[in-house]
């Protein structure tokens, strides 16, 4: 299968999903595209499996209401990607916020590597302030650009750098009191 | 600050990679999904009934119509440029949907089906057979008017097995060429079929 064919193939649905609003084009694309958003919609939720669901329903919601002025700039898994940002960021604000009240130390400590040998890695992700989170998913795990998060996000892609590197920073702080604790 | 400077080491690479990998949703939430589409009116509704009675074939008839304007589409756009100057039609075939056993069963599948549906439209097309094609909308209305009835009455198509989901309009006037062609739509293999019919001129 050649690069362009998921394209091809996410046009030929959409197209077949605006003119006759037909769910098997829908489901079709709800399972091309959500086996990939559902991880990211639980890193971002802050591994809620219930906030993860709820952004993914709402993300399909307003894709199918917006799809007929997509433009195909981007592939549809970014724009989706896009939407599932939004949908968590606008749902999950209040945790976010009690989340980054509570995780606003100085983690720089000591600039030894960490192991990663026996941490769930994940479950410490999903304990950095949303903020962070949410650019080291999508920079370190699905690997957007900064330009992309940057855009994702409304950030500068300088203001995405700088979120990876304090995260980054956090993590591995995070990881060797996991560390030192085991 | 220079932030390009913090690289990943090697296995925080390696361990973020692993966390990549899909992870399968809820199997309720893609049911949950659609059913909130319907009720604000985004995938269409269909009753079971109905479905029954016209022999399962929304989904069908639909993909048939798009597998048609894809080959009807290709294949006039060829035409026009490079068909000998025949003017007008001498039959018409129309394609008749078919049933939801035909339907293609994945997106590629049904890629590979628009393919060969341009590619046997193009084909005629080349060779001036081919005047040209359109799709129809399966949303049509039927008007009517009773004998004494003082106003016409609309009738909705509903989707049906063997309804009309395009044309193609040949050139040629001669009837045994006309049904040669008719034998190798791509239609029939499929599971639909295609009624030939002369254009008769007054």
């Amino acid at each position: 299968m050649t690069s362009s064919e998921p394209a091809n193939i996410d046009r030929h649905l959409v197209t077949r999903f605006l003119n006759t609003g037909d769910e098997r084009a829908f489901r079709q694309l709800y399972r091309n595209h959500t086996p990939n958003l559902y991880p990211l919609a639980l890193r971002l939720a802050g591994g809620s499996e219930t906030d993860a669901q709820d952004a993914l329903q709402e993300t399909w919601i307003r894709a199918c209401n917006k799809l007929g002025r997509f433009e195909w700039k981007s592939s549809l898994r970014t724009w989706l990607t896009g939407i599932l940002i939004n949908c968590v960021r606008e749902s999950n604000r209040e945790l976010r916020q009690r989340r980054e009240e509570e995780l606003t130390g100085d983690y720089t400590g000591t600039h030894t590597e960490p192991s990663l040998a026996g941490i769930d890695l994940d479950q410490l992700i999903t304990r950095l302030p949303s903020g962070y989170r949410h650019v080291l998913t999508l920079h370190d795990i699905e690997g957007y650009t900064h330009e992309e998060i940057g855009r994702f996000l409304d950030i500068s892609p300088g203001t995405s750098k700088s979120q990876l590197f304090h995260a980054r920073q956090v993590l591995r702080s995070m990881l060797r009191e996991e560390s030192v604790a085991k | 600050m220079n932030y390009d400077i913090d690289e990943l080491s090697a296995q925080e690479r390696e361990a973020f990679e692993a966390l990549a990998g899909e992870q399968s949703p809820p199997s309720f939430l893609e049911d949950r999904i659609v059913e909130q589409l319907k009720s604000t009116g985004l995938i269409r509704k269909t009753s079971r009934s109905g479905l029954a009675k016209y022999g399962q074939l929304a989904a069908a008839i639909l993909v048939a119509v798009a597998l048609f304007a894809a080959g009807a589409w290709s294949g006039s756009k060829w035409s026009a440029k490079g068909a000998a100057a025949v003017e007008e039609p001498g039959y018409i075939l129309i394609v008749r949907n078919a049933n939801a056993e035909a339907e293609p069963r994945t997106p590629q599948e049904e890629i590979e089906r628009v393919k060969e549906y341009s590619a046997w439209a193009r084909d005629l097309g080349r060779k001036g057979m081919l005047l040209g094609g359109e799709k129809l909308k399966d949303d049509g209305r039927i008007i009517g008017q009773m004998i004494g009835a003082t106003s016409p009455t609309e009738t909705v198509i509903r989707p049906v097995e063997g309804g009309i989901g395009g044309y193609f309009l040949l050139t040629t006037t001669d009837y045994n060429q006309a049904l040669a062609i008719a034998r190798t739509c791509p239609h029939l293999k499929h599971g639909g079929s295609v009624e030939l019919r002369q254009i008769d001129r007054f």
